[in-house]
């Protein structure tokens, strides 16, 4: 499915073109909510990806909040507008029974001082490069599709980067991309990409092999995903 | 995925020879977290994508090789342009790559090289990322 026809983003290009301000609340397990200022998206909440606050948890960066010592403008923003886009990915996906827009004031606004927001055109831009990307992907990973460590290493040096270290200390019994990333406070879309590079290092594996997955042969193209 | 802050830290990379854009993008998701150019380049997109490709293929080649020490930057020599990929940390899992294309007429590839490597360490040593 194109996310950019998905009927959430339908909605937010109607609230872009009258420069809306509020919030578009999703119902269901896979709702959330997505935060906008003059047409721009400032921020989004989903209940299937980690929250900024988790994010900033996670890295260490402190508990007291945006604000703390630490973290600067530069890194706030970045991992703000990850948070928003790996939230928006999974909220134009989602089939919510009920979107309701609330106008500014009638419900809690996000804790997100000082973050620019995100056109709409290039959310929907984003977001469809890395549905892109997970489509390429999809005959051996999806960010619901468990994962279990191998106890051997085929090759005799493997350069591993933070991230996948830490899905490997994680990786006691299996899990799935998306419940490692609630577990390390990081981005679903971004866990799905290393696990899937772990792959091919042959660190991990598939507990459910799909016929079409070929070991070893990267099928990952960030150009491609541009097309 | 421009607006944040992080265009003016990019600023210092406009004065190597021969500059024609850089940017900054997450190694992990491919996206362009800053950009510096000096006009509106469509091209920009398609060059962090390339370089991601490039880092990922290299990395997995270093692993197959068993060669000591990760990729610590690529250097692509075109006829008309030289492309620079270097690789950063920001913090705990985060990996950045910078990219910066200058155009070969007016570049010194060994100067730019090294200012590079300088602006980059600069940069991991002005905000506290990890090296």
């Amino acid at each position: 499915m194109n996310p950019a026809r998905s009927p959430v983003a339908i909605r937010l290009g109607k609230l872009a073109e009258a420069a809306q301000t509020g919030s578009l609340h999703l119902s269901g397990d896979s709702g959330g909510v997505i935060y906008v200022s003059a047409g721009d998206i400032v921020a989004a909440d989903s209940r299937r990806t980690p929250s900024l606050a988790a994010r900033i948890g996670a890295a260490g960066l402190g508990a007291a909040g945006l604000g703390a010592a630490g973290l600067g403008p530069l890194e706030r923003g970045w991992l703000a507008t990850e948070a928003t886009i790996d939230a928006a990915m999974e909220l134009m996906s989602a089939r919510p029974r009920h979107v309701r827009f609330a106008e500014p004031g009638a419900e809690p606004g996000p804790d997100l001082p000082g973050v620019p927001g995100l056109a709409l055109t290039a959310l929907l831009a984003e977001v469809t490069r890395r549905h892109r990307l997970l489509e390429q992907i999809a005959g051996v990973l999806t960010p619901d599709a468990p994962v279990v460590r191998n106890p051997r290493l085929r090759s005799r040096a493997v350069h591993v980067s933070d991230t996948q270290w830490a899905i490997l200390l994680q990786l006691g019994q299996a899990a799935t991309p998306r419940a490692l990333a609630a577990e390390l406070g990081q981005s679903v879309f971004g866990l799905t990409i290393e696990v899937y590079r772990m792959v091919l290092l042959d660190l991990v594996s598939t507990m459910e092999p799909r016929p079409e997955a070929s070991r070893g042969r990267s099928a990952l193209s960030f150009i491609r995903a541009l097309a | 995925m421009s607006a944040l802050p992080a265009e003016l830290i990019l600023d210092p990379v406009r004065q190597i020879d021969g500059f024609v854009h850089a940017c900054l993008v997450d190694a992990t998701s491919g996206m362009i977290l800053s950009s510096l150019e000096e006009q509106d380049d469509m091209r920009l997109p398609v060059a962090a994508a390339g370089a991601t490709d490039v880092v990922n293929v290299l990395s997995l080649m270093t692993g197959e090789l068993a060669a000591d020490g990760d990729v610590e930057d690529v250097i692509v020599t075109l006829q008309s342009h030289y492309l620079l990929i270097r690789l950063l940390r920001s913090g705990p899992g985060q990996r950045l790559l910078l990219l910066v294309t200058l155009a070969r007429p007016h570049a010194n590839m060994a100067m730019a090289h090294r200012e590079i490597r300088d602006f980059s360490r600069a940069l991991v040593r002005e905000h506290d990322w990890v090296t």
